[in-house]
């Protein structure tokens, strides 16, 4: 029924709710998983860290190992999985690749995929979603 | 995968094309699907009509009416499924049954999720911040 599925995911175990949901939906239709998670760049390091390493200690290379840990889980489910990271606020991020991959459904977890950010991000991306959004009860 | 799933139905177009992907995700998971409508008692004009039974004549029968068909359409296409009519608020009647049927899944039509009703509150809306389970909001708008 829903064969592109966007979900947005972080580290949290909440987050793994919401993608094995995912995982399950399109295992069904045989479809194309897309995995996103966000980042925000971190800004102000001291400037005796050497510019070689300033790209290991950002959050990017965090978002990498998420993004592996949950398609990996796809993966061993034989679903098709794609990764996506990107740079900015987490609902934005979701629409972002929901817009890209013309997704048919998002799935998000129904507490804060960010939990340092106060908006919530389930309702961020239910009132803007231009196709279906599931929310999964993840608390 | 979902075995309790409810959904929210009125007579509008948007909730029929909602009831519809409901039925077809509720075959696909093989779970019950319990059909919740909830109608304003309004009284109906008629002087011969006795106060005491304005109420139940009015609405109850255009509740049952519909939710006779859509059972119909669920069970042509080998969903079972249970009917629910409710006098309360839309929102509240949806997470009422949910809660009583235990139920994994509820899906909502996304009328009212964007635009001015937004603001003024919407189905759809207040039934993803109440519900005590997942919820699943399909594009009928």
């Amino acid at each position: 029924m829903f064969r592109t599925v966007v979900v947005g995911a972080d580290d949290s175990p909440t987050a793994a709710v919401a993608v094995d949901a995912a995982i399950d939906l399109v295992e069904q239709s045989q479809g194309t998983l897309h995995v996103v998670s966000a980042y925000t760049p971190v800004s102000g390091l001291p400037s005796s860290v050497p510019d070689e390493f300033r790209g290991t200690v950002q959050p990017d290379s965090l978002v990498r190992s998420v993004l592996d840990k949950h398609t990996a889980r796809a993966r061993l489910r034989g679903v098709s999985v794609e990764a996506h990271d990107r740079r900015g606020a987490p609902a934005d991020a979701v629409h972002e690749v929901a817009d890209q991959v013309d997704a048919d459904l998002v799935v998000v977890g129904s507490k804060g995929m960010n939990r340092r950010v106060l908006s919530s991000i389930p309702n961020s991306v239910a009132h803007q979603a231009s196709c279906a959004v599931l929310i999964v009860k993840t608390d | 995968m979902y075995s309790s799933i409810v959904v929210g139905v009125d007579d509008s177009p948007t909730a029929r094309a909602a009831f519809k992907r409901a039925v077809e995700f509720a075959k696909m998971s093989g779970g019950t699907l319990h059909i919740v409508t909830a109608y304003k008692p309004h009284p109906i004009s008629g002087e011969d009509v006795p106060d005491e039974f304005r109420y139940a004549v009015a609405s109850t029968g255009e509740a049952d009416v519909l939710l006779r068909t859509l059972a119909d359409h669920a069970s042509a296409e080998g969903v079972k499924s249970e009917v629910h009519a409710a006098t309360a608020d839309p929102a509240d009647a949806l997470i009422s049954v949910a809660d009583r049927e235990d139920a994994d899944l509820i899906v909502v039509g996304n009328k009212g999720m964007k635009g001015a009703r937004r603001v003024l509150g919407s189905v759809p809306n207040s039934v993803a911040h109440k519900a005590n389970c997942s919820v699943l909001i399909l594009p009928t708008t």
